[in-house]
């Protein structure tokens, strides 16, 4: 039986969290089948037909889906369950969104935040801000599983031929408009997929310090983000919060700059591969979790690290 | 129904009155098999296990010996 997978896209590319989802779908089929649901998805429908693992690419294209209103996506997705045994999209937002109303449409047990697909019916999912994991077993005949990003790989992007088809839109009348969106714009890279991750807590103090890890993520080509301290605080906002509450992430390199480690923010971040930690107090939990430590003032320790990445530049250039 | 962000608002807490008059609310018990929904758990946990820990690193003396342990050794930037 065939697999399907909710993309997340913003009408013209597919978003990172997508091929994710893709990849934990290959463990319970060979037979993925991928829904785009937006306005206009022609040209992105046709791409996704040569991402690796497709079979085929559903899309439901209509003007009224430009903005990922849930309320109309999720019947899309229940009219068609039937022919799935599981139905995966990723744990951020735009899943969480939608998800459980389509669960609810079908009167299934959604299971959440899964890390790891153990078999068909058996899924790993952290559990109490993950303190512990929780193996859970289903004998229902559709699974519709959140996916966590950050646990699987990115698929293949080429290399498939799938087929394209399109699937009904259900006019229903829904109580809910869209008004608009405000964007923050930023030129460093988005926080859930960059490779390096330099992140301020209480420690920076005021909003006005944290220029100096903006400066520090532009050497590195890195995304800024923060604690709930620092975005309580006001320093920095909402969108920046790594942690619980906030944006899981799992980059190559994470710096945690003044950040003392609540259990809430290490489970925004501790998949990450290499942590270091800079603090002015030796005992703060985050060394316990911290590849490399340094006890010191930020204040000092970050321009002087700027100093120092000037100095390899210059070396090897 | 709405989520909220947590920082929307700064909640209060009950006042101690408030709290004395609620207790003389009349509390009305549902019985759950008059609801006509089926309460049985379609998921079981089998198991609950520790996550893995992180082995705690190295603490480094400067940033010099930072970057350099950052560049050669984890070879991240």
């Amino acid at each position: 039986m065939a697999v399907l997978v909710i993309a997340e896209h913003d009408n013209s590319v597919l978003k990172t969290s997508t091929f994710n989802t893709i990849t934990a779908a290959t463990n319970l089929s060979d037979d993925i089948h991928l829904l785009i649901i937006g306005k206009d998805i022609e040209t992105l429908s046709n791409s996704a037909k040569s991402i690796y693992p497709i079979k085929k690419v559903l899309k439901c294209d209509n003007s009224k889906l430009e903005n990922f209103i849930p309320e109309l996506s999720a019947p899309i997705i229940s009219n068609i369950a039937n022919g799935y045994t599981h139905i995966l999209a990723p744990a951020s937002t735009f899943g969480k969104n939608l998800l459980p109303r389509v669960s609810a449409l079908l009167d299934i047990t959604q299971i959440s935040d899964v890390i790891e697909i153990v078999t068909e019916n058996t899924f790993v999912r952290p559990i109490y801000a993950g303190n512990a994991i929780s193996h859970v077993e289903t004998n229902q005949n559709i699974n519709l599983l959140t996916i966590r990003p950050t646990s699987f790989d990115k698929c293949e992007e080429t290399g498939g031929s799938a087929s394209i088809e399109d699937v009904d839109f259900i006019d229903n009348e829904v109580k809910t408009t869209f008004i608009g969106r405000e964007v923050s714009k930023s030129d460093r890279p988005e926080l859930g997929n960059a490779r390096i991750v330099v992140s301020g807590g209480r420690g920076m103090e005021n909003s006005d310090n944290f220029k100096l890890l903006y400066d520090l993520a532009d050497k590195l080509n890195a995304a800024v983000g923060a604690s709930r301290a620092a975005v309580d605080a006001g320093y920095i906002g909402n969108e920046y919060q790594v942690g619980q509450t906030g944006k899981m992430v799992a980059p190559e390199l994470y710096i945690a700059v003044g950040i003392s480690g609540a259990i809430q923010h290490l489970a925004g971040m501790k998949e990450s591969k290499i942590i270091v930690a800079i603090n002015k107090d030796t005992e703060a939990p985050i060394f316990n979790v911290a590849d490399y430590g340094l006890s010191s003032d930020l204040f000092q320790a970050i321009p002087e690290i700027i100093k120092e990445l000037n100095l390899l530049n210059k070396l090897e250039s | 129904m709405i989520t909220c962000d947590l920082r929307l608002n700064t909640p209060r807490f009950a006042s101690l009155p408030n709290i004395m008059k609620a207790k003389k609310k009349p509390l009305e018990v549902i019985d759950i098999s008059t609801l006509g929904i089926d309460t049985n758990p379609k998921i079981k946990i089998i198991k609950v296990e520790e996550p893995p820990k992180r082995k705690a690193g190295i603490m480094v003396n400067d940033v010099k010996e930072l970057v350099e342990k950052l560049k050669y050794e984890a070879k991240v930037i």
